[in-house]
């Protein structure tokens, strides 16, 4: 059964009527289609689709302004793709193949459709704050991209930290950066059946801790390559950092939560 | 209490409906029989293994079965149709829709119960519905010991519980799986490992031909085996893929029981790798 709290969720809603839409359309695909053997041309199954979708439906209107209800296409005669939008941005796809073994379901956004609108004239402030704001980005892009986590070297422990609520656990030495490894725990999650899914899921997602690394040499590391952390009642965190540190530095001191540890580098 | 079908319900109960279309292949109509529908079932495409699914046959006249298995049944609908029923999981009531040859499906029909007064119920009716009723008066019984084994699993690496981490040896192959390094916990242990990628179209097949197939999963966790030399038998009670998306990957597996004190070196072994890691205090 849906947790409660779901059912009043408009988007989860709608995803879950997007999809019983698109399975009914796959039932009335493959019911034709078995029968001849194959799911027919390419332009033919996406027409079909379509077509069936609005005797269903009755002719509603699809959810995204420039895509058809159903979307069909062939992978090859025996297997189809099918999606149907449930918003501007977001739809739900699966794979069917002529046996009825239905696979690869998955939800796709990110290809939100906004109306252009002509750009008004920049003042001089105006532009030179669009490329401060665009040279930042680009700082940024970089950095984040800087560490690939591509060419491992070692692992680096520290001595154990008893009674730290947040001990590193160690320190993954690639060529050109290293991921902190952390463990920290978390309360036990609460449920509120009067809230919505997104508001579950907001109250799930703990604070990250933070941490900054340092070395003897004063090399500046930041956070690049990304990071991420998962657990219900104990969480385990690995973030990147870059740059690698120089053959000279002796040691990495690692802060959290006002607490430190050193780690040497070593040979 | 009332037994609700939601859209979830109901999206699952049209996704096995689509298995017995696709096996009855160019046959005109539905079996109408029991022995016709259980050679249908026969041939029904298996799905994802890792959720097997039952399919059965029920007549039409009999009173609705239930067996907490998720269990699909196909029943014979008249003018080659047939409802696929399903039980609502963990509920007295069932959702079901008639599906015909050419795809079209019906309204979706809920029920509570066996849909009969219980003076009509039959042996086996009544047999299920006692049986039902025993299986959560049980659940009832065990949930206190249930939820004892939960809080266990999400407290057993808990901070307070972490003796060290050691650091595998530098100098293992890039090329093949990497031990990182192990943390000690007086409950279990972590195993943390670096494995090649496979390739894009290893991973990402445009048409693959086992449409369940997981490669990435299959690649991040390779058989491992761990060996302390005391001959502790340890257990894998947890798996994390720490990161599929680098390359190489990062993966973890947890175990227990907790390494013993008198363990001097843990050897990792991977298909094609051993890895010895030594557990001496610096």
């Amino acid at each position: 059964m849906t947790q409660p709290g779901f059912d009043e969720d408009e988007e989860m809603r709608e995803q879950e009527a997007a999809s019983i839409l698109l399975l009914r359309v796959a039932l009335r695909l493959l019911g034709e289609s078995r029968l001849r053997g194959d799911f027919g041309t390419e332009e033919a199954l996406a027409g079909r689709a379509v077509a069936i979708a609005d005797e269903i439906t009755g002719g509603a209107p699809s959810p995204h302004p420039r895509r058809p209800v159903i979307e069909a296409s062939l992978i090859r005669p025996d297997r189809i793709s099918l999606s149907a939008p449930f918003d501007s941005s977001s739809s739900t796809a699966w794979s069917l193949m002529l046996d009825g073994t239905l696979y690869g379901g998955m939800t796709v956004t990110g290809y939100g459709f906004v109306e252009a609108e002509e750009p008004e004239e920049s003042s001089q402030e105006e532009e030179a704050e669009r490329e401060r704001l665009q040279a930042e980005w680009r700082v940024r892009t970089e950095r984040i991209r800087q560490f690939t986590a591509t060419r491992f070297v070692r692992a680096l422990t520290p001595p154990s930290q008893p009674g730290s609520p947040r001990p590193i656990l160690a320190v993954l030495l690639y060529e050109d950066g290293f991921y902190v490894e952390s463990t920290y725990d978390r309360d036990a999650p609460t449920f509120d059946p009067e809230a919505e899914a997104r508001q579950f899921f907001a109250v799930q997602r703990g604070a990250e801790p933070v941490i900054t690394v340092t070395d003897d040499v004063g090399t500046e590391y930041f956070e690049s390559a990304g990071g991420g952390s998962g657990g219900v009642r104990v969480s385990h965190a690995s973030l990147g950092f870059a740059p690698a540190p120089p053959r000279t530095a002796r040691a990495l001191r690692i802060t959290t939560d006002g607490t430190s540890v050193e780690l040497p580098l070593g040979g | 209490m009332e037994a609700v079908a939601d859209s979830v319900d109901r999206r699952e109960l049209l996704e096995m409906a689509l298995r017995p279309l696709g096996a009855l292949g160019t046959a005109a109509k539905f079996p109408q029989d029991r022995s016709g529908i259980e050679r249908l079932i026969e041939h029904l495409p298996p799905g994802r293994p890792s959720e097997p699914k039952r399919f059965a046959f029920q007549a039409a006249d009999e009173v609705p079965r239930y067996d907490d298995e998720h269990t699909i049944w196909l029943v014979p609908a008249g003018e080659g149709s047939l409802r696929v029923r399903r039980q609502v999981p963990w509920e007295l009531g069932f959702v079901a829709v008639v599906v015909r040859p050419d795809g079209r499906a019906g309204e979706f029909e809920e029920t509570d119960g066996f849909g009969v007064p219980d003076s009509e119920l039959t042996d086996q009716a009544r047999a299920d519905r006692q049986a039902f009723e025993r299986r959560r008066r049980e659940q009832e019984e065990e949930q206190p010991a249930h939820e004892e084994r939960i809080e266990e699993r999400q407290t057993r690496f808990r901070t307070e519980n972490l003796i060290r981490t050691v650091a595998a040896p530098p100098g293992q192959h890039p090329d093949g799986p990497v031990v990182a390094y192990l943390a000690l916990y007086e409950t279990g242990l972590m195993l943390n490992y670096l494995v090649p990628r496979p390739p894009q179209e290893v991973m990402r097949p445009e048409d693959p031909e086992d449409p369940f197939a997981d490669p990435g999963t299959e690649a991040i966790f390779p058989a491992i085996e761990i060996d302390d030399g005391l001959g502790t038998e340890y257990e894998v009670v947890d798996i994390d893929a720490v990161d599929m998306n680098s390359s190489p990957m990062r993966g973890r597996l947890s175990y227990t029981p907790a390494v013993p004190t008198g363990a001097e070196t843990i050897r990792v072994s991977f298909e094609s790798v051993t890895v010895a890691i030594d557990l001496e205090e610096p």
